[in-house]
């Protein structure tokens, strides 16, 4: 006989059991493992492609050395790009091609290059307002080669903005590109806005947002931004823009990158975490955001998603760097490239700005050492190490004119002071120079902004 | 509307999986392995698979058995590759002698009888008594064939009764000797 109390109870218990369970999984988490999943396989399959391009690369170089490819760019000291490249489509992906509006066919989500190759965006035309239309093109340090990802109409800029030139474009991993630019009815009467286009389908309409200003491309190829002190995250697939909260009862601030190039919300890899964030008194206190807007205190702070390779806010136990200027007193007056710890109770001296001109400077990955681009003579500045706050060692020597050089990004540091290529530019994001692993620098003409790597570098994690 | 949406493929997809059957996949996932980090590996890999590859499912009935096929699957794969894994944190608290009878124990003999279930039993009857599935959907998502899943059920229920009637049975240091 079939014993109906038995599976009452069970059902029952059951139910218990599993509504006991907290349900806590966020899309968030879902679209990151999405892209990871196909990063890994992605990776699988470039393996073999890179194997097979290996092959054809031996051949190619002794080609070369026959004469049989005279017009390959040359890479070395002082080396000029090629002119204008012949269109290819992003490497890995099929070509690209807007939307149907009756099937919505899967957008490529593989990367648009490889470690170390550059996304450049060059705004031609006679305006440098309003650019005839946007280069974006691949350039890699190493070869010298550059290849064209796509050209996209000026006509994405609406009739009332035009670019000022103060902050670059950025570039996801999958490719999606977001152009800053100012709107208003005349230049007294301006707001931001970002233009954000495909660029493996260039001709699309592009989506603006209004009256955002900093921004980054997360791991998941979302756009956060800031406005008016809040936090948006932006949906470019679907064009959706939601706001994020931070909860809790302490007032805190969503961290930004930095004063570099990649200057938006500082967001986090480690699973279950958002943004990098403090609190806003003083002295600050320094931890993270989760996906739920609240707020964990911690100096072991989660790792920094990286797309330039600059987005270090902070160092090891969340010590800052920065310039720091004192009128008198133990320091005997000066300003110094300075630590400091988060209470600013320490203070670590790694330059007299005085003493050495400092162009620029950046904790290098193990949030412990420093990248410094270093003036004194004129317009040559040294690109420099510093494992300690008395050693320096030397990288490379970069001749400037007409910029400041600045680190405009970083592909990877695979041991210490050792970096695979770095992007050095002005300010505002124009791209001049790249330093190899073994010193050579590859002379860019500053017409271009560096828009970030074409693979994502890793993610900054402190030590 | 979702079925629709895995079709097409769209990105707010994978939110509608998630907000619709995240927590019926976690609640079958976590019945069935006991841990609940482990069980939100599964959903997670069960509807990102949904999102790659559900785009032939016809209706929504389809997608909720799919799921629930995919997710068990992925669930007792999972516990075969840690098998050899003594689990003692997830080993249920037994209840007192003198606690026989009352609600809570009686819980707690049934989810000790669950958790000594063969995997492949425990399966079946989650998807039974919790899933709410026919015997001709779990044999489906188990590839066994209904009678087996009948006699399986039976069987679950029936050490499930043992287990109801003597819940305090050998302890773990006894069973180790035995």
């Amino acid at each position: 006989m079939h014993d109906t109390k038995l599976d009452e109870r069970l059902r029952s218990m059951l139910r218990h059991e599993a509504d006991g369970i907290p349900f806590t999984i966020t899309s968030d988490e879902l679209e990151r493992r999405l892209l990871l999943r196909r990063r890994e396989r992605n990776g699988r399959r470039l393996s073999l492609i890179a194997a097979g391009l290996a092959a054809v690369a031996v051949g190619a170089i002794f080609a070369l050395n026959n004469g049989w490819l005279a017009n390959a760019p040359v890479v070395g000291t002082d080396a000029t790009p090629s002119p204008a490249p012949t269109t290819v489509a992003p490497s890995g992906s099929p070509a690209p091609s807007a939307p149907s509006a009756t099937q919505a066919t899967p957008r490529a989500a593989d990367p648009i290059g490889t470690a170390g190759q550059a996304v450049l965006v060059t705004p031609v035309g006679e305006d440098s307002q309003r650019p005839d239309s946007f280069e974006v093109t691949r350039f890699d340090p190493v070869t010298g080669e550059t290849m064209k990802l796509a050209t996209i109409p000026g006509s994405i800029l609406p009739k009332d903005g035009w670019l000022n030139g103060d902050r670059p474009p950025q570039i996801s991993a999958t490719g999606w590109l977001a152009i800053p630019f100012t709107r208003g009815p005349n230049e007294d009467e301006t707001s931001p806005a970002i233009a954000i286009v495909d660029i493996r389908a260039p001709d699309a309409d592009p989506w603006i947002l209004d009256d955002y200003g900093r921004m980054s491309w997360d791991i998941t190829d979302k756009l956060v931004m800031e406005r008016a002190g809040g936090i948006f995250v932006a949906w470019p697939m679907s064009r959706f823009v939601q706001s994020f909260a931070v909860r809790g009862d302490l007032a805190v601030q969503i961290a930004t990158n930095g004063n570099g190039v990649a200057n938006g919300p500082a967001i986090t890899t480690q699973e279950s975490t958002r943004f990098l964030a403090s609190t806003t008194d003083d002295p600050t206190t320094w931890g993270y955001v989760g996906f739920d807007g609240a707020f964990t205190a911690t100096t072991d702070l989660p790792a920094v998603y990286q797309r330039a390779g600059t987005e270090r806010p902070l160092g090891v136990d969340a010590h800052g760097l920065g310039m720091a200027c004192d009128s008198g007193g133990a320091q005997g007056g000066g300003c110094f490239l300075m630590e400091t710890d988060p209470r600013r109770e320490s203070f670590t001296q790694w330059l007299d700005i005085d003493a050495t001109p400092l162009h620029d400077s950046l904790w290098a990955a193990d949030g412990k050492s420093v990248w410094m681009v270093l003036g004194g003579e004129e317009e040559v500045a040294t690109l420099v190490y510093a494992p300690t706050t008395d050693t320096h060692v030397d990288r490379a020597r970069i001749t400037h004119s007409g910029f400041t050089p600045r680190i405009l990004g970083i592909a990877d540091e695979p041991a210490a002071g050792q970096a695979t290529v770095i992007a050095i530019g002005a300010g505002e994001g124009f791209v001049y120079r790249f330093v190899l692993a073994d010193g050579t620098v590859v002379r860019k003409d500053g017409t271009a902004w560096f828009a970030g790597w074409a693979e994502d570098p890793p993610p900054y994690d402190p030590d | 509307m979702t079925v629709e949406a895995l079709r097409r493929r769209r990105p707010e997809t994978l939110g509608e999986l998630l907000e619709t059957y995240g927590r019926e996949l976690q609640s079958v996932a976590y019945l069935i392995l006991r841990d609940r980090a482990e069980a939100e590996d599964v959903v997670i890999e069960t509807i990102l698979t949904a999102f790659e590859r559900g785009g032939d499912i016809r209706d929504e009935r389809a997608l909720r058995a799919w799921l629930l096929r995919v997710a068990t699957n992925q669930a007792l794969g999972l516990r075969r590759r840690s098998a050899r894994v003594i689990r003692l944190d997830v080993v249920p608290d037994r209840p007192a002698a003198g606690d026989v009878g009352t609600d809570s124990a009686t819980r707690l003999a049934l989810l000790d009888g669950i958790a000594d279930l063969p995997l492949q039993m425990r399966a079946a009857v989650v998807l039974r008594y919790y899933a709410d599935l026919g015997v001709d959907e779990i044999a489906e998502t188990l590839g066994k064939s209904p009678n087996t899943i009948k006699a399986q059920l039976q069987t679950a229920l029936d050490r499930l009764r043992i287990h109801l009637a003597d819940p305090v049975g050998p302890s773990l240091g006894e069973a180790f000797h035995a």
